[in-house]
């Protein structure tokens, strides 16, 4: 495939120009991601026992990441489904940006769980056939399925689209549609998927919860689309991509309401757990307030909630949100407070007390620090690396040789509410 | 003694697909108490010589370190042991029994106790669950003299644990040499 | 506590070969391995045994070729001559725990006398059973401690020791995504350790704190390691996956009773078949009033506490 060859030496010229800046985000993410890399040879060699994991507490740090990341890769979708279940065209043509988050949150995904498997030299025991795959038993082997099929569904739709309009030819619906709507449907699965694996233990009370989906749901288009607020405006501010005001104002409004009924489920939640205060309350009274003199998530819970208090006060006040210094703050805490809340907010305090009433507290040691950090970084390339091919595709300004250099209806999706201002401009 | 089918000798292998029998049932031996005993035998050690006092006294020179504290009813030595043979017990009713069938005396009061022990309900029973079960009698835990709960010294919790949970600080770490606080020779009987 | 008696815990290593001096090469060229999959030589830890398939998928021949190939490896690394065995489960045996509330006193010596007996590491230090010192008046698990120490029973308290329950409906064999765990026809849910991957979902999905993790190397002293093992039980683990009670079933599917039970001084501690009508284990369901921990959870198990 001589094109697909063309396509891969075009983003590798792509992704090694830029400015001065660029190449210092790329110098920070790098020597994060050196960081992590040289601490997952620590972990290796020397086995997870270089986490503060314990038998009490087993899962830590990078759960509660890959948690986390679940749920921004399933955001992806509140960009699609305003444009093509109600036909909203003000997210029509930033929807790309949200299908290559998605790949790199689901990188980040696997990052994680390989980091907390006691033997990733094993993970061949997952694969068809030469494995043996507890499906459809574990809830686990469904996560393992739904995410690698997250991850190959919008693979195929963000490679598609992009060596398409590579060629210069206008992406044919039929290729990509049905996947598309297949994709809507797995995105919500896959975040379903996520919360089963902990409301399906009758075990572990703190998690046992029908509400915890649709929080996660809640929480993930509260988080994901508030990234992808920050990334619109720096992707239209660096690399000159047109941004609407319509489109930043149409995902305000989503995570305002997201954000509003994640509070909503998450107080509801406290209630049930803390107004008639059953033995199963445990975990929520030492989450909140502290059991037996150990505290140590009471002052990152209350953290979490604020930033999330905070961000829904912004996103639902106009005079805050106009502003854009103010609204990409509400944005960074949102996404912070989720990945407080849904993170280590939700994993550690299942775990405490123990089923046996022992209470073990856990924070990440450096080695899960920097290996959690490395994954970060590992993400934040990958979606560095993904916008430096993606945005240039669609602004018309990499095209196979011989093609000319316009653009196809500038947005990902092939449709016919292209803009007229072509906008020029190198990424910076 | 205690009825138990016997076990049908030769037992299973490691074979998979071995016929296997239809489930059998446990024998059941009971550790005879004499050999563990230091005076034993009465008779011949001391009393063909020396007839006991049959008086309620406070003892002073012989049988000091027992200290009768067995109920209401049990005041004194001559209730459980047979005097003029004194290599016996027996019964309310006089029937002789020899020590090593102690619990015969015993389930004369603790009836019920008696009955989960000879369905191996109450006591220790080690060795097989399937071939010859090795069971203690009651006097091996319970000193019929004084047969208050005695206490244990425990083990410490494991002090090199990953996680020490609410016992944090140090325990001093033993080696676990568990030993049996009954301390009966697996030797079989009966 | 002297260390005379503990010495220095040197890294024996345990059935994948993964510690001392040369181990730390050897993983890294595991890792190596792993990581460029097709171009690295066959290190020290082979590629039969990274390759080696499930438990339920090996052959006869592949048994003994496996278990000669441990008890090897532990002849190399510590001089000692094991004998790793696989004894089946028994026709028309099931097995169960039940255990007298009333009369434990909470002594430990079950703990050891399982950790002696299953070759579980002495440091880090692991025990399978978790004795609970309850308070009286109350059966809330919550409320209870485990690190109480001294003359026991104590005032005020009763004690509830706590291991493997070897549940009908087994919330762990449900959660293992590599079936790495199963529960075996005569009740006894295993460990496959050469196929676990380590991801410990079934240690959150247990309700017993019954499960195990080796976070670090197991050690063990070469004097320490009781050299009659079970490959599915009590046979050297490596580190990274789980293990757990087997109900000692290299002792018990021989006709024996488990170490814990042959350890109680007070008889607390009952075991049997429960398919044989005059077994203990079913004259103290049938006689006594049974408790079964955490029943709310539904994972049915067979183990259970009696008063009596």
């Amino acid at each position: 495939m001589a094109d697909f060859l063309a396509f891969l030496k075009a983003a590798g010229r792509a992704v090694v120009k830029g400015s001065p800046a660029y190449y210092g985000w790329l110098a920070f993410l790098g020597a994060w991601m050196a960081l992590g890399g040289a601490a997952m040879g620590w972990q290796l060699l020397n086995g997870l026992g270089v986490t503060n994991l314990s038998d009490q507490v087993p899962w830590g740090v990078y759960i509660a990441n890959f948690t986390f990341m679940v749920g921004m890769a399933a955001a992806a979708v509140m960009l699609v489904i305003p444009t093509y279940i109600y036909h909203d065209d003000a997210l029509h043509d930033v929807s790309i940006l949200g299908e290559l988050l998605a790949v790199s949150a689901l990188v980040m995904c696997l990052g994680f769980i390989v980091s907390d498997l006691g033997r990733p030299d094993r993970f061949w025991h997952l694969m068809p056939i030469i494995g043996r795959f507890n499906f459809p038993q574990s809830i686990l082997a469904w996560d393992v399925v739904v995410i690698n099929g997250y991850l190959v569904i919008n693979g195929y739709i963000v490679t598609y689209l992009l060596f398409t309009k590579f060629r210069g030819k206008v992406p044919e619906k039929k290729m990509y549609m049905p996947v598309l709507f297949l994709g809507v449907f797995w995105a919500i699965g896959i975040h379903t998927v996520t919360a089963f694996l902990y409301s399906g233990l009758g075990g572990r009370a703190f998690w046992h919860s029908a509400v915890l989906p649709i929080r996660f749901l809640a929480s993930a288009f509260a988080s994901g689309p508030s990234f992808l607020i920050i990334a619109l405006i720096v992707v239209r501010d660096r690399m000159k991509f047109p941004v609407t005001d319509a489109a930043l104002d149409r995902l305000r409004q989503i995570v305002a309401i997201a954000m509003i009924l994640n509070l909503f489920l998450s107080a509801s939640e406290i209630f049930v757990e803390m107004y008639p205060g059953t033995v199963h309350s445990a975990s929520m009274r030492y989450l909140l307030v502290g059991l037996h003199g150990h505290h140590k998530l009471v002052p990152y819970i209350w953290t979490g909630i604020c930033l999330d208090t905070f961000a829904a006060v912004v996103f639902v006040t106009r005079p805050l949100h106009s502003k854009q210094k103010t609204m990409i703050a509400a944005c960074a805490c949102a996404v912070v407070g989720v990945w407080i809340e849904k993170g280590m907010g939700l994993v550690i305090p299942g775990f405490i007390p123990s089923s046996l009433g022992e209470i073990v507290e856990y924070s990440p040691s450096f080695v899960e620090f920097s290996i959690s950090a490395g994954v970060w970084a590992l993400g934040g390339f990958v979606y560095t690396m993904l916008l430096k091919i993606g945005v240039p595709i669609e602004l018309g300004e990499m095209r196979k040789p011989g093609v000319p250099n316009v653009p196809i209806g500038l947005n990902a999706f092939g449709g016919h509410h292209g803009h007229d201002d072509h906008a020029h401009g190198g990424a910076s | 003694m205690l009825v138990a089918a016997l076990g049908a000798g030769a037992c299973h292998r490691e074979a998979p697909h071995e016929h296997r029998d239809a489930p059998h049932t446990q024998t059941i031996q009971v550790v005879p108490r004499t050999p563990l005993i230091a005076t034993f035998s009465c008779m011949a050690q001391c009393h063909s010589r020396l007839a006991p006092n049959p008086a309620q006294r406070e003892l002073r020179t012989f049988h000091v370190d027992k200290r009768l504290n067995h109920g209401q009813t049990l005041t004194w030595c001559t209730f459980c042991h047979q005097d003029d043979q004194l290599d016996s017990l027996h019964l309310i009713n006089g029937t002789l029994v020899p020590f090593d069938e102690a619990y015969r005396v015993c389930a004369q009061c603790h009836e019920e106790r008696y009955r989960d022990w000879t369905r191996g309900v109450h006591g220790s029973t080690t060795g097989s669950w399937r071939d010859v079960g090795v069971r203690r009698s009651c006097p091996t835990c319970h000193n019929p003299h004084d047969p208050h709960r005695q206490q244990f010294e425990s083990l410490p919790p494991p002090a090199r644990e990953r996680a020490l949970g609410p016992h944090e600080g140090g325990h001093g770490a033993t080696e676990g040499s568990p030993e049996r606080a009954h301390g009966a020779p697996e030797s079989t009987h009966e | 506590m002297s260390d005379e008696t503990n010495g220095p815990y040197t890294k024996v290593s345990l059935a994948e070969g993964v510690a001392s001096s040369q181990t730390t090469r050897r993983v890294f060229l595991k890792v190596l391995g792993a990581a460029t999959a097709a171009t690295s030589t066959a290190d020290a830890m082979g590629w039969e045994e990274y390759f080696q398939q499930h438990y339920k998928r090996l052959t006869d021949d592949d048994k003994r070729a496996i278990f000669a190939r441990l008890e090897q490896q532990v002849r190399d690394r510590q001089g000692v001559d094991v004998h790793i065995r696989d004894p089946q489960p028994l026709d028309g045996v099931e097995f169960a725990y039940a255990l007298n509330l009333q009369a434990c006193v909470g002594c430990r010596r079950c703990e050891y006398a399982c950790a002696q007996e299953n070759n579980t590491s002495r440091s880090p230090e692991m025990h399978y059973i978790r004795v609970l010192q309850m308070e009286k008046g109350s059966l809330d698990v919550e409320r209870s401690h485990t690190g109480y120490e001294g003359q026991v029973p104590q005032q005020g308290h009763y004690y509830m020791p706590v291991q493997c329950h070897h549940c009908r409906d087994a919330p762990c064999v449900r959660a293992c995504p590599v079936n790495a765990t199963w529960a075996e026809p005569d009740g006894i849910v295993v460990v496959d350790y050469n196929w676990c991957i380590g991801c410990r979902y079934c240690e959150a999905a247990c309700p017993y704190f019954a499960r195990r993790f080796n976070f670090e190397e197991p050690t063990l002293r070469a004097s320490e390691i009781n050299p009659e093992q079970g490959y599915l039980s009590n046979r050297l683990r490596p580190r990274g996956v789980m293990e757990k009670c087997t109900f000692c079933l290299q002792r018990t599917r021989q006709g024996l009773y488990p170490a814990c039970l042959e350890a109680c001084p007070t008889g607390s501690r009952k075991f049997g078949n429960l398919l044989d009508p005059n077994s203990e284990i079913r004259q103290v369901i049938e006689t006594k009033r049974v408790y079964i921990l955490h029943e709310e959870a539904g994972t049915n198990p067979r183990f259970y506490y009696f008063f009596g």
